[in-house]
């Protein structure tokens, strides 16, 4: 129940929207908060670390109330029983290794259990480390230093902001057994931030969705990932997105029915027995979506959505390769030929028209 | 060298060394709150400090004497308060000096507060060290480098300091004649011998302080390692 929760049910303005959350998370394994960049993952784990103050509403680490309106509470950064693991580390340039760990040991919560130091420091095998400058460090081994100089303070909660973002492939393959140790291991309840679908499934017992700063889906990791058609490993080609929309009975025609997706109309031919203005989810194959630079004229296909390009990956076929889109706030997939994507010249940040052949309702 | 003219480098660095003192005291949580605030006066308070470096140092000199004297409400509460007038003393000298050389201290310090050390504040925190402690466990190690600048700059700028000195303290020897304008009353009754032998030195000891802070930029990165 409460007492062995992290109730967030709290709000805050950002610059570009106002990150709602009403969600309690059970401390006790993994939890990924998960989202495009800039749906709010960072700011939700600022506010439970006490890096911004809630304008609205109140933060409850089991009974103890962190940040409050009224009565007023707020309990300062440095006296919550929580250990954030920065994306880049953030080891403290002025002092070696040791001194980094030893600073942490210092200031460390003595009423909290902790762990010995040696597990510690075998679990992220810092022996090697230990004599080294911070500045000679790997991006990896810096992010290992990082997690074993959060542990040392005894934190009752973990936060885990993209440990893995700022690693190129083969580091990252390096640390993830490191953060998987972390969770047999050491038993933390854990607030993991990723975008990453491969990172989540592996590590994470259960998922927090966010979007524009709203919570749109929780739940078991499998059971969440899988409503949005991002099962991590699956063959790229077999991949899908799922958009969601409203029903428009009243724009219905030529026996097809009307969803809207933010300002566009998308056109099924489906039967369906849903109200009017019912949200739906729709699921699209990521190989049924193709892209042009301009709105085509003279082509079958009706769908169409204004999109703009996020990344763009190599897929397990060296000719596919995967289109991250936005549409609107919502993530779409494409896999075209590496081939289009040189002739388009297509890069992020590029507005493109994502023209979708076949979608499905989904449930 | 005759005997008034060490009284008057003594005095100098007298003033210097208190003036440095009392801006790094008042300048640190100034330019600390520089470094971090948002609030919209920032940009006046910014261009407030950094006056000094373009006004003519007389027309300082000027607002501080009127504001220093007896009559002024500054200058009567420092007489009721201490028995001693503010202008022509050693205390007016202080102040004048603290506000000349102002932009000297707080410019370096605002500078190597910002962006990192304000990031490694929040890591200081997640590791359960308070503002305070964590102010002098990493601000101020990871600052070294300006507080080094900051700290030489201010003092070399008050020894070479002139037009603010002469407008408020006059020209008292022993009191507030430090060694600029023993060098200009040196010159002005044609004892060119005694205003070489001051020049040189205080040219040899402001050429060796800034030496050492580039020497120091030099050997040492942004931060002091422990």
């Amino acid at each position: 129940m409460s007492g062995s929760d992290l109730s967030l049910a709290a709000e805050i303005a950002l610059d570009d929207f106002t990150l709602a959350l009403d969600t309690r998370v059970p401390l006790n394994g993994v939890t990924a908060v998960f989202g495009p960049s800039g749906s709010g993952k960072t700011s939700l784990l600022n506010l439970v670390a006490g890096f911004l103050r809630p304008d609205r509403g109140e933060i409850l680490f089991g009974e103890t109330a962190w940040a409050r309106a009224r009565p007023k509470t707020w309990v300062p950064p440095h006296r919550r029983a929580v250990g954030t693991v920065f994306q880049d580390a953030q080891l403290f340039p002025h002092l070696s290794v040791s001194g980094n760990l030893d600073y942490a040991d210092k200031r460390a919560d003595t009423e909290a259990p902790g762990y010995p130091r040696a597990k510690i420091f075998d679990a992220m095998a810092l022996g090697p480390l230990l004599d080294r400058e911070v500045q000679t460090l790997s991006g990896g081994e810096r992010q290992r230093v990082a997690i074993a100089r959060t542990l040392l303070t005894r934190p009752r909660l973990l936060l885990l902001d993209e440990p893995l973002s700022a690693l190129d492939g083969a580091r990252k393959a390096e640390l993830v057994p490191f953060l998987e140790t972390l969770k047999t291991d050491f038993a933390l309840p854990t607030l993991y931030v990723s975008h990453d679908v491969d990172e989540v499934s592996r590590i994470a017992d259960r998922v927090i969705m966010l979007e524009a700063g709203r919570v749109i889906a929780e739940g078991g990791t499998d059971e969440v990932l899988s409503r949005f058609g991002l099962e991590a490993g699956r063959n790229p080609c077999e991949k899908a997105s799922v958009l969601r929309g409203t029903l428009d009975q009243s724009a219905a025609q030529d026996d097809l029915i009307a969803v809207r997706v933010g300002e566009a109309v998308l056109w099924l031919a489906a039967d369906i027995d849903l109200a009017q203005g019912s949200d739906v989810r729709l699921k699209i194959p990521a190989r049924d979506v193709s892209l042009a630079l301009e709105p085509p004229t003279g082509i079958s296909i009706q769908n169409m959505l204004a999109a703009t390009v996020t990344s763009i990956e190599p897929t397990k076929r060296p000719a596919f390769q995967a289109v991250s889109l936005t549409v609107g706030t919502q993530a779409l997939l494409a896999i075209v030929t590496r081939k289009a994507v040189g002739d388009l010249d297509l890069a992020p940040g590029r507005a493109v028209y994502a023209l979708i052949k076949s979608a499905t309702f989904h449930h | 060298m005759s005997l008034p003219d060490l009284t008057a480098l003594w005095l100098t660095a007298r003033l210097a060394l208190v003036t440095t003192v009392v801006l790094l005291i008042i300048g640190t949580p100034l330019a600390w709150w520089l470094a971090q605030t948002r609030s919209r006066f920032k940009p006046a308070i910014e261009a407030l400090i950094a006056l000094p470096l373009v006004l003519p140092p007389t027309v300082l000199g000027f607002y501080l004497l009127i504001a220093m004297s007896p009559n002024a409400p500054f200058g009567g509460f420092w007489l009721a308060a201490t028995g001693d007038t503010l202008s022509f003393s050693f205390a007016g000298l202080v102040i004048g000096s603290v506000v000349y050389s102002f932009p000297f201290m707080i410019q370096p310090l605002q500078s190597a507060f910002e962006g990192p050390v304000q990031q490694a504040m929040r890591t200081a925190a997640s590791l359960r060290a308070s503002r305070i402690d964590a102010f002098f466990s990493v601000a101020v190690p990871m600052s070294a480098r300006g507080f080094v600048t900051a700290i030489v700059l201010s003092f070399a700028h008050t020894l070479g300091e002139f037009g603010v000195v002469l407008m408020v303290g006059g020209n008292i020897p022993d009191r507030t004649r430090v060694a600029s304008i023993e060098i200009y009353e040196n010159v002005e009754t044609l004892n060119y011998a005694d205003a070489h032998a001051l020049s040189l030195i205080l040219l040899v000891i402001s050429f060796v302080t800034l030496f050492c802070v580039f020497l120091f930029n030099k050997r040492f990165p942004a931060h002091v390692r422990f």
